[in-house]
This record gives structure tokens, C-alpha cells and sequence, in this order.
């Protein structure tokens, strides 16, 4: 009997890994700064909540997001100074081109979720390169993402800077959902 | 020699075949009739203009646009939405490998699976003759050529790779063959997960052998009997590696609304009413999930032994772990000692042929409502 479990475990093993060799042989593997970008689309799912320090051309200003939903509805909030910035779904509701840039850095966690697993998933559009940020963090760019943007993530792959092409920039801190 | 001892089975070709390969002809000039009706009548429901551009376009609607995008771009994982994760690697392997002569997607998916619905149906007459008699057999097949969701055997669907794969593990574990066995298992594990309908008949085959096999030859059985799951098994592995991610499999079919839990089928059962009442389509589900039910009796009843009923019960039974009876008429197709009930319930020429006239037009009434119910 001991035999043949022997048989039957080794035989087993040579299945798997066959399998797996097969697998990896003929897809491959999701680049890395997809996969990078796939972690943080997730991790992201964690967070309600964000403050963030954006520099949109040359001006400084601090903005706190919350989501939440209303009823099927998702909403995003952005506080910025004395002024709220609502996205309702998808849609932003009357915001300036300069709110509406500030929306996009205030790094709020769902849309910006939203914005990110398009960019997987369009993946012919886009093209993520990881990078090592000097502190040690990896950066990933997104190049033909509409618009481009550049996001530096912790070493936990949470966003921590937010560069959105022709807008500005921002660090950006996430908090868990209450 | 190698340690799975490969060996293959001899099969003479029969006078039988003649009839499978009829079979295999009008339930597929049936499909594909239906098919350029779809297409005669222009986009439909949820089939939009882009499957109408080619003339084989509608045969890789659904699943079959995911399985393209693995073929073209390998696995991509977004957490949270739709993945082609949620798709098994065997069907893609094979039409990928396909794809090498030049031929595309569109043409190689759906050429694949007609193709290997004949080899599953000549496998499965087989199967059947080395458990009874060939009249039995063939009435057995010429069901399986017509079940109702087999339209899905002519789209870009791994339901006759799966179908081959399964009877042809089964073969040849009846011929003592256990390296092939575990060949054609393992294939079918990386296949889809319904392929875990050859553990329980190829466990007690090997272990109702184990005397005359000899140790060796019994530990290759026992490898080919767990060979589905182990490869089942391997994918997982593959996608922690892949797109950095073991559960991707799982989270990728919550977007799709099915998560396996405990009191999954008792959630399908009270979702169903509500589940009934926003997709329809379900109901044709219902109707097959208790239509191979009661066959799976009928099999039992005409003789079947144990292990062939639990290996069906379980691929009907396992997807409502995932909280939802959605494809159930799809998964049972491998469900094999159904058409063995069919066949055992339709022994009067007269009941075997309002069976297939019935079979038939349901096989046409499913492609005809694929632009609103999805397989």
C-alpha cells in the first residue's frame, strides 16, 4: 500500500506541476506594473476615506474625501476649504474645471478605484511601468490612461502620491471605512 | 515505459459510430441552422452589432469573449469587476495552440468544439457499450448530441473539451489504461471544475482493481482518480504566480454574483423566486437541474452502479455552493449517467422518439434565446 501512495504522490506531483508549466509557458505572467496596480485596486477596496495636500499649478490646497452610498448610488464627497465637490455615480455635479481637478487629486478612494481597474482592464490603452521611487516605494506609470497618471505606492500598496498628467499633484492619506 | 505507464486502449471503429457521427450531424446542422437564423434577424437583445460583423461572430458570444481575450492577451485580474480569471485555462490552451496555423479565434473556438463534440460523443458511445448493450449505448449518445444546452458544443465554450476529456478519462480507466486516465483527467481539471465528475467512478474502479493491478499500476489509478482535483487545484497556483493572487478564481466570480459557501444551495433556493423574477431565463435552469435529477434516479434504476450516480450528483450539486442555480442546464452536461437514464427511460421506439423530437427543438430554442439568456 506504501507503494503505491508513493506512486500516486509522485505522479500527483507531476500533474501539478506539468499543469502549472503549462500554464505559465503559454500566458505568461500579468506584467508587474499591472499586477502592482491590481494590489492596489484592492487595497484600495479597504478605504472610505482620504485627505490629501494637493499643488495644482502652484496652489496649494487640502481637500478630505468620504464615500459613501445613497441608496444604489455611490457618492464621493470632497470637501475642499469651504466648498464641497459631489460626484454622484460617475458624474461630477457642477464643479469648475479646477474642482473637477482637484476632485481627481483628492485620490478619493473609489473613484479613483474606478479609474485604475479601467486602466487593467482596457489594458491595450494602457501601459503601467513600475519604477523604484527613490524612498523605496514603487512608483507606477500610466501613461495612455485618459488622463495619464502617475502613482507612487507605499510599501503597504496603498497610493500615497497621486501625479495626474497636466493637472498637478498631490499625497494623499487613506483612511479605513468606519 | 514511464511511471504513469501509458497505454493506449484499443478501439476498433464500430458499426456504432456511423450512428454517433448522425447524431453528431443533425444536432449540429440543427445548432448551426438556428444560429443563421440569429444572424439573419440582425443584433438582438444583449447581442450588440460587433458579433454580427463576421459570419461566425455569434458562436463566440459570452464566455467566448473572454476566453478570446485570454487567447489574445494572457490573464489580466482587476479585483472588484468581470475578470477572465473567472475562465478555466484548458479551452484557451487548446485554441491558443490552434491559433498557431494562422486560422483566428473566431474561426479555431467554435471549430474546436464542434470537432471535439464527435471525439466526446464516440468516447461517450464507447463508455456506454463497456457498461451495456450497444442499442443502449447509441440511444445514450444520440442524447447526448441533443440535450438542450448543447448548442454551447458549437460556441467558443469548453463544454465539449470537457465532455472528451471526461468520457475519455473514464474509457480509459475501464481499459486499465490509468496513465492516459490521468492525462485525460488532469485536462479536464484544468478544463472547468465540473471535471470533478470522474473522481468518484475512477476511485472505486481503482480501488475495486487494486488486487489485480499490483501495486505500481494501483498507485497510477489512484493518481488518475485524483488527477481532476490536483489540477483543478494547480490553477490557483498558477494565478498566485500569474497575477499575484490565489484567490483571484473566487473573487472574479463575485462580480458575477456567485461566492461558494456553506449554505450556498440553500441561498440559491431562496434567491430563486427574486432570481426568477429578474432573469426568466433561469427557469430553464430549474427545468434542467430537475430534469437531470430525476434521471440520475432513472440511471440508478436501470442499473447504473453508485459511483457513475455520485460523480453526476456532484457536478449538479457543487455549483449550488456558489449560491445560484445560473448555468446549472451547462454544467450537467457532463453529468453522464443522465443520458443513461434518458436512454433507459425511452426504450419504446415511440417515447425515444418524441424524446429526441422534444431534445431537438429545446437545442433550437436555446440558441434562438441566446440575445436574452445567457448559458
Amino acid at each position: 500500500m506504501l507503494r503505491s501512495i508513493i506512486v500516486a504522490a509522485g505522479a500527483l506531483l507531476v500533474v501539478a506541476a506539468t499543469s502549472f508549466a503549462l500554464l505559465a509557458a503559454t500566458f505568461g505572467r500579468m506584467p508587474a506594473g499591472d499586477r502592482m496596480l491590481a494590489v492596489a485596486v484592492r487595497r484600495l477596496g479597504r478605504y472610505s476615506r482620504a485627505t490629501a495636500t494637493i499643488d495644482a499649478d502652484g496652489r496649494i490646497e487640502r481637500a478630505t474625501c468620504v464615500d459613501h452610498w445613497r441608496r444604489r448610488t455611490s457618492i464621493a464627497r470632497v470637501r475642499l476649504g469651504d466648498r464641497d465637490v459631489v460626484e454622484v455615480g460617475d458624474r461630477l455635479e457642477h464643479a469648475t474645471r479646477g474642482e473637477e481637478a482637484a476632485f481627481d487629486l483628492a485620490g478619493c478612494p473609489r473613484p479613483l478605484r474606478r479609474w485604475l481597474d479601467t486602466g487593467i482592464a482596457e489594458h491595450s490603452r494602457v501601459e503601467a511601468k513600475a519604477l523604484v521611487h527613490p524612498s523605496g516605494a514603487h512608483e507606477l506609470v500610466l501613461p495612455h490612461a485618459d488622463p495619464g497618471i502617475e502613482l507612487v505606492l507605499s510599501r503597504s500598496d496603498v497610493p500615497i502620491e497621486l501625479e495626474v498628467r497636466d493637472i498637478g499633484r498631490s499625497r494623499v492619506r487613506y483612511e479605513a471605512k468606519a | 515505459m514511464t511511471a504513469l505507464s501509458l497505454r493506449l486502449p484499443l478501439l476498433r471503429v464500430r458499426e456504432g459510430w456511423a450512428l454517433v457521427a448522425a447524431a453528431w450531424i443533425v444536432s449540429r446542422v440543427l445548432t448551426l441552422a438556428a444560429f443563421a437564423v440569429l444572424r439573419a434577424l440582425g443584433p438582438l437583445g444583449y447581442l450588440g452589432r460587433r458579433f454580427y460583423r463576421t459570419p461566425l461572430g455569434l458562436l463566440s458570444t459570452w464566455d467566448g469573449v473572454w476566453y478570446r481575450r485570454i487567447v489574445d492577451y494572457g490573464y489580466v485580474f482587476v479585483p472588484g469587476r468581470q475578470s477572465d480569471v473567472a475562465f478555466f485555462p484548458g479551452y484557451p490552451l487548446v485554441v491558443k495552440a490552434l491559433t498557431a496555423t494562422g486560422l483566428g479565434f473566431s474561426v479555431v473556438g467554435p471549430l474546436a468544439s464542434n470537432v471535439l463534440l464527435l471525439v466526446a460523443l464516440v468516447a461517450f458511445y464507447e463508455l456506454s457499450c463497456r457498461m451495456f448493450d450497444r442499442d443502449f449505448a447509441g440511444r445514450a449518445a444520440v442524447f447526448a448530441a441533443l440535450a438542450p444546452a448543447g448548442f454551447v458544443y458549437s460556441m467558443s465554450y469548453p463544454s465539449s473539451l470537457l465532455f472528451a476529456c471526461v468520457a475519455l478519462a473514464c474509457l480509459a480507466a475501464l481499459a486499465d489504461a490509468w496513465g492516459l486516465a490521468a492525462v485525460f483527467a488532469a485536462f479536464a481539471g484544468l478544463t472547468r471544475p465540473e471535471a470533478i465528475v470522474v473522481v468518484v467512478p475512477l476511485a472505486f474502479l481503482a480501488w475495486s482493481r487494486r488486487e489485480r493491478l499490483g501495486p505500481r499500476r494501483f498507485g497510477c489509478a489512484l493518481a488518475a482518480a485524483a488527477a481532476a482535483p490536483v489540477a483543478i487545484a494547480s490553477y490557483p497556483a498558477y494565478l498566485k504566480w500569474a497575477v499575484g493572487d490565489g484567490h483571484a478564481w473566487s473573487t472574479a466570480e463575485v462580480a458575477w454574483g456567485r461566492s461558494f459557501r456553506l449554505d450556498g444551495p440553500w441561498l440559491a433556493l431562496r434567491k430563486l423566486p427574486h432570481a426568477l423574477a429578474e432573469h426568466p431565463g433561469y427557469a430553464g435552469d430549474l427545468m434542467l437541474l430537475a430534469a437531470y435529477a430525476v434521471l440520475l434516479v432513472a440511471a440508478r434504476r436501470a442499473g447504473t452502479s453508485w459511483p457513475w450516480i455520485a460523480g453526476g450528483l456532484l457536478v449538479l450539486v457543487v455549483p449550488l455552493f456558489s449560491g445560484t442555480i445560473e448555468s446549472e442546464g451547462r454544467f450537467g452536461l457532463v453529468a453522464l449517467p443522465v443520458y443513461w437514464g434518458l436512454a433507459a427511460s425511452t426504450r419504446s421506439p415511440r417515447a425515444g422518439g418524441a424524446a429526441r423530437l422534444v431534445s431537438g427543438a429545446l437545442l433550437v430554442a436555446g440558441v434562438l434565446t441566446l440575445p436574452f439568456i445567457w448559458p
